[in-house]
């Protein structure tokens, strides 16, 4: 059984909330879970065949988080004969949080962004509890 | 720069999440966006990866720049595996070697100074061999 969780953001560019959904990652990575606990999905890697993603999606429980219905990792991930465990979309995490992305900048967020924070936290819990389930969800 | 409506270029950076580097990539697409905003198209990984039709046709119909962050390649790769025609192709180290810039101690989580320095010496690169297909395209009309 899986003890670690892999974190398989869609990476897009062009929205804002395709950056809150990397950010949100980074901060559920290296602070909520921590390293410990996940690997941070590159999809880029995956699809060019890195070793290290392919181990990830094939060792971990997946958690995909999508900034679009279009879900782009969940996409990938089954190209990759892999599976997706639980996913997370970013606008309904906003929308759940009250919190309009709408005139937000896309280049950048912090990790201290409410709105980072709150998908951070969706992905953290949604991540604990297939740990503690053993991907039963 | 001149009033393109038609004829644009398209930029691919690999936009990843694992390295200091690929966060270099995604803010440089972000200036060269900024910079060039009549004469670039943006095409994200991610939407390729994903399959997405309005990403691939942008990607087919224009020039395409890749960006690639880190060793593997990967912006090349994924030009490569979707039938992508390449017609420029840019690799952060060797822009990092030519003005000996270094990113050492950055957080690929926020950049500070350095690693937008190193962004914009990236987004200039781009911007360079943008403005040369652009003209090329001009020149071929008159």
């Amino acid at each position: 059984m899986p003890d670690k969780i892999c974190l398989q953001p869609c990476l897009g560019i062009e929205s804002v909330e395709s950056t809150i959904g990397r950010q949100a990652c980074y901060l559920a990575h290296e602070q909520l879970l921590g390293p410990a606990k996940s690997d941070l999905g590159c999809a880029p890697a995956l699809y060019a065949d890195v070793q290290e993603d392919i181990d990830f999606i094939r060792n971990d429980y997946v958690v995909a988080v999508e900034s679009c219905d279009k879900r782009c990792a969940n996409v990938l991930v089954a190209e990759k004969d892999g599976a997706v465990h639980a996913t997370v979309m970013v606008e309904e995490v906003l929308a759940k949080a009250g919190i309009d992305a709408k005139g937000l900048p896309r280049e950048h967020l912090p990790l201290d962004h409410p709105a980072v924070k709150a998908v951070a936290e969706e992905i953290a819990r949604v991540s604990e509890e297939l740990l503690s389930k053993g991907g039963a969800n | 720069m001149s009033e393109t409506l038609e004829f644009k270029v398209a930029v691919l950076g690999c936009s990843g999440i694992g390295r200091l580097v690929s966060t270099v990539v995604r803010q440089a697409v972000y200036m060269i966006a900024q910079d060039r905003p009549k004469e670039v198209e943006i095409v994200g990984a991610g939407p390729l990866t994903g399959n997405v039709p309005d990403a691939l046709d942008r990607a087919r119909k224009y020039p395409l720049i890749v960006i690639d962050g880190c060793r593997p390649k990967c912006a090349t790769a994924i030009a490569q595996g979707k039938d992508l025609e390449i017609a420029a192709a840019i690799w952060v180290a060797e822009v990092a070697a030519k003005h000996k810039l270094s990113i050492a101690g950055d957080k690929r989580t926020e950049l500070s100074d350095k690693g937008m320095a190193l962004a914009r010496a990236v987004a200039d690169e781009a911007i360079a061999k943008i403005d040369l297909i652009v003209a090329e395209e001009a020149m071929s009309t008159l």
